[in-house]
């Protein structure tokens, strides 16, 4: 217990006090700011979309990853592992490399960027940038999540299914997701909160206008110079998200926890 | 009920052993500079970055034993940084605002406060120049996707003075002011950031420094003088901060900005230098 205090008062004293320093008063009267509203709602809106994004494109991803041969060591290929060294690389970039990536690549000069600028679609600067922002930064929780989660259906379960008839698509409906559902609803808890959270990647690619790239973090870190009060409610209303989703994710996850062991 | 309670005891003890520590190697720290081996810190505008660093070397030069560390930054987000008790020596903003709110919070000493340049406004387009830019007066064309500088910090205030003036100027009238307003992409945090977005050509134009022109980024940049009469003159102050351990050399240091060593780099950068010498030189200038 004493070696064990001081990280976790380093990790909650903070909290607790700018949680502290948050006045009803201010509460009331940020949050009908219309600045505030749209941080708050943008933040929402393109975090669920991210979401939306990670997993319609990270459902495949990690079911391809979580294939039996590509989870035994001697039969996976070079590519599963490859695969999944890219699929943890944004969690340990800091996102700032995210974002002069993402401009360099999607940016109007980029090679990608400048095909979608002559066919009339500009992403820097929009709401489309900080969802990209998102998806890099976000996603590999989900497929990471989503994956083990997959893998731990286990292979005798996917033969007999397959004998069954069970094939592709309907096979994945009946059998992956309802077994491996509490890995990928937690998957995409952690991915929705860390794309909430993004910052570094969104202010270098997505810019900084507010009701259209402006996140809260992003309003966070500006209220942070213009006015504490601001800074402190968005502070207070991204710690609320987070107790929550972190408790969810325990929730979904000591279960399963549980009956694995 | 005991065992909480020793424990909690040991954690106080715990915290005072890791406390008393921490000030005995702070203390070494600095004890162990002495007088010509010093290590001074310069908190300064993010649009000082190039020329301060030329003068930092200089000044090292002449004051053999000594290393200028700089931190660059809007000099709103450098002032808050002090006023929250982070270590610096010397600083440097970009406007007087900034300087006298860091004054009045009392974490620089007012007597030392020097105003050492001036700069201007200027429009920044790419090398590129895509959209066509040639005057302010394009920037109200509708499509254009401009950057600024956010309105907390010095560059982007002086924008929007700049913009506001620019209604009661017959040659663009009430509504230029609004017609740019709407192209506006991003406020960015320091002027750095407005010259980097431009000088990648991922928009199409923004308002900087003159001196920004004769930065690093000056080659993928072409600068479009703005009116006389919508010109903000801006002004940048230095001072010794409160309270810093090497207050003599940070002195020394805000008086080299107006010696002739740096004179000649800030006028190479593109600052515009006093006439005065800036040691005698108090507060002046200002937007007109």
């Amino acid at each position: 217990m004493l070696l064990a205090s001081p990280l976790l008062l380093l990790l909650t004293v903070p909290i607790v006090l700018l949680i502290a320093r948050t006045t009803p008063e201010a509460f009331v009267s940020e949050l009908t700011k219309r600045e505030t509203q749209s941080a708050i709602l943008l933040s929402l809106l393109t975090s669920t979309a991210a979401l939306g994004a990670t997993i319609i494109l990270g459902t495949p991803l990690a079911y391809w990853l979580a294939r039996p041969s590509n989870c035994e060591r001697a039969t996976r290929s070079r590519a599963a592992a490859i695969a999944e060294t890219l699929v943890d690389l944004p969690t340990v970039l800091p996102p700032s490399v995210a974002g002069v990536a993402l401009l360099l690549t999607l940016g109007r000069n980029g090679p990608i960027g400048a095909w979608l600028h002559t066919a009339g679609i500009e992403i820097a600067f929009t709401p489309a940038a900080v969802v990209i922002a998102q998806v890099f930064v976000a996603s590999p929780y989900y497929v990471r999540s989503a994956r083990s989660g997959f893998a731990s259906v286990g292979a005798d379960l996917r033969e007999a299914s397959l004998i069954d008839g069970a094939a592709g698509w309907s096979l994945v409906r009946s059998i992956f997701v309802p077994l491996a559902g509490r890995s990928l609803g937690a998957g995409a808890a952690m991915c929705w909160c860390r794309a909430v959270g993004e910052f570094g990647a969104t202010m270098i690619f997505a810019g900084n206008l507010p009701g259209v790239t402006q996140t809260m973090p992003l309003a966070v870190y500006l209220g942070f110079e213009n006015g504490l009060d601001r800074a402190l409610v968005l502070s207070s209303v991204l710690i609320g998200i987070a107790v929550v989703v972190l408790g969810t994710v325990r929730v979904l996850a000591w279960p399963s926890a549980a009956s694995n062991a | 009920m005991a065992r909480p309670r020793i424990s909690r005891f040991r954690v106080d003890r715990l915290l005072a052993i890791v406390l008393a520590c921490s000030a005995a190697v702070l203390g070494c720290e600095s004890q162990r500079a002495p007088v010509g081996a010093a290590r001074l810190h310069v908190l300064a505008a993010a649009s000082l970055a190039d020329v301060f660093r030329e003068i930092g070397t200089a000044f090292e030069a002449s004051h053999p034993g000594t290393t200028v560390d700089f931190s660059f930054g809007g000099s709103n987000q450098l002032r808050m940084q002090l006023e929250q008790g982070s270590p610096g020596d010397v600083y440097a903003a970009a406007d007087a605002l900034q300087m006298d709110t860091a004054v009045a919070s009392g974490v620089v000493d007012a007597s030392s406060v020097r105003v050492f340049a001036h700069n201007g406004l200027a429009l920044i387009v790419p090398k590129e120049n895509r959209a066509g830019i040639t005057s302010l007066s394009d920037l109200a064309r509708p499509g254009l996707k401009i950057v600024v500088a956010e309105q907390s910090v010095p560059v982007g205030n002086y924008t929007l003075k700049l913009l506001e003036h620019a209604r009661t100027d017959p040659a663009f009238g009430a509504d230029y002011a609004n017609g740019v307003k709407a192209n506006i992409v991003s406020y960015e945090q320091n002027v750095a950031a407005v010259v980097a977005k431009i000088a990648l050509n991922e928009a199409d134009a923004g308002f900087a420094y003159l001196s920004d022109a004769a930065g690093s980024n000056g080659s993928q940049l072409v600068v479009i003088s703005v009116p006389a009469g919508l010109q903000q003159h801006t002004d940048y102050l230095a001072a010794v901060t409160t309270g810093t351990p090497r207050e003599a050399l940070a002195a020394q240091f805000v008086e080299y900005l107006a010696a002739h060593e740096a004179v000649s780099r800030l006028a190479l950068r593109g600052f515009i230098v006093p006439k005065a010498p800036a040691g005698q030189q108090r507060r002046g200038g200002g937007a007109p």
